[in-house]
């Protein structure tokens, strides 16, 4: 019986927990039997990570890829690239050089089966701000990602929250010109109470999500740490998976939460089978499927 | 499958000339990020072994990847060209006489920019023996020269 994803938050995984591995010789393969044992559909693989041949196409991938898909139920769920502004030591990309490889991304998500893309963007300050002509560069982009049926969602990951300008800026880029080529994609970091690198607390509540979820599309279901919870079985130690779903479910929000995994031990294969499997668990549980 | 570390045991060699003359050596590395990257995004530093340096200006390094061989300068502009993940890459030392039999300590300094990060986290300083932020490597490992 053929998979169909169901409407409303569903759960994935992004390869990217697992990039410890590729240069040892870990295979999308491995990861996506994994993923079929956890009932996790959805994949988030990162581009310049993960497709033999890349930037360019070939029959070989798109055939090896297709068949994976099939074979183990999975559904592409977000294509993860970079705009490499700052491309040279000395100097940077044009909006015009951004666009050539954006549409190259575009070409290859979209022959893989991907519609939305977490569009990785150039930032300048440690507030993760971004390059200051990124209105300039996602109108330049937009005809190729209508041409091409795919979304640009930058990441909204800690030290930025939900409520603060940079936000703001993109939700009114949105709504001023109705674009559907361009949305956010949340990093559920975002909501976790612990330091930041540079040790600051700064977090978002649950509730805080209720007004940009018309604009996020695809969500990445950070992790870090697993413990045991009696209700639960396990929760995540800093970020409060029940009420965040509860809040997506609430408010008819569909797509997909791909698994990031970034505890401290995930160069530990073992450990890291362990922290997915758990992280799924609780998933499932707060979703009821 | 590959080492986990960085430095590859296997690749560890002396390399010769025509007339069999032992002109350098070279190791491989594997990459330590998630993503493959252009090779103007790689940082070039130095190599050393035994405490003896190699800078990546001089002449005496290049890098060889995916079958063809880069100077520093010439990967430091090359914004087409992608390392991928999966492959090694060749670090190609020139030194007369290449390395004697026995132990030695090499040490590669590399990095890669990122533009998704700070700045101010992704400074690459070669003459560093101190691991940086982010992007900022100095990879190590003692081996066996036969």
């Amino acid at each position: 019986m053929k998979y169909v994803p169901p409407k409303g938050p569903k759960r994935g995984v992004s390869i990217y927990s697992y990039s410890n591995f590729f240069p040892q010789g870990y295979t999308l393969e491995d990861c996506f039997v994994e993923m079929q044992d956890m009932g996790a559909h959805g994949v988030e693989i990162l581009a310049n990570g993960h497709i033999d041949g890349y930037p360019y196409l070939t029959d070989a991938f798109l055939e090896k890829w297709n068949n994976l898909c099939e074979k183990y139920e999975i559904i592409p769920a977000e294509y993860g690239h970079w705009v490499d502004n700052r491309m040279w030591a000395d100097r940077e990309l044009s909006i015009d050089q951004c666009v050539e490889y954006l549409e190259r991304d575009f070409k290859l998500a979209n022959a893989l089966g991907f519609h939305c893309l977490r569009t990785k963007l150039g930032v300048i300050n440690d507030d993760l701000d971004p390059v200051e002509n990124w209105r300039d560069l996602i109108t330049a982009a937009t005809p190729a990602a209508e041409k091409y049926d795919v979304v640009m969602l930058p990441e909204i990951h800690l030290p930025t929250i939900l409520k603060q300008q940079m936000i703001y800026d993109y939700v009114e880029y949105i709504d001023k010109t109705g674009t559907k080529a361009f949305g956010l994609n949340i990093d559920f970091g975002v909501f976790s109470p612990k330091p930041n690198w540079d040790g600051r607390v700064r977090y978002s509540t649950p509730e805080d999500l209720v007004p940009l979820l018309p604009y996020v599309k695809c969500c990445h279901a950070k992790f870090t740490s697993m413990v045991p919870d009696d209700d639960l079985l396990f929760r995540e130690e800093w970020v409060p998976y029940p009420q965040i779903i509860q809040v997506m479910k609430d408010n008819g929000w569909d797509g997909w939460m791909v698994a990031e995994y970034e505890g401290r031990d995930r160069s530990d294969l073992n450990a890291l089978h362990e922290a997915l499997h758990k992280h799924q668990i609780l998933m499932k549980n707060c979703l009821g499927y | 499958m590959r080492d986990p570390e960085i430095i590859q045991y296997p690749g560890f060699r002396n390399i010769y000339d025509d007339a069999g003359n032992a002109i350098g050596f070279e190791f491989r590395i594997r990459t330590n990020y998630y993503r493959g990257v252009y090779l103007s995004l790689l940082h070039v530093g130095r190599v050393t072994v035994d405490g003896e340096e190699f800078l990546p200006n001089s002449g005496a390094i290049t890098w060889i990847i995916g079958g063809k061989e880069f100077t520093p300068a010439e990967m430091a502009e090359d914004n087409v060209t992608h390392w991928p993940v999966t492959e090694t890459a060749i670090i190609r030392v020139k030194k007369p006489g290449g390395l004697a039999q026995g132990y030695h300590d090499v040490w590669l300094r590399w990095g890669h920019r990122a533009s998704y990060m700070p700045p101010s986290m992704t400074v690459f300083n070669d003459d560093s023996t101190e691991l940086g932020r982010s992007g900022d490597f100095l990879s190590k490992r003692t081996m066996l020269m036969v």
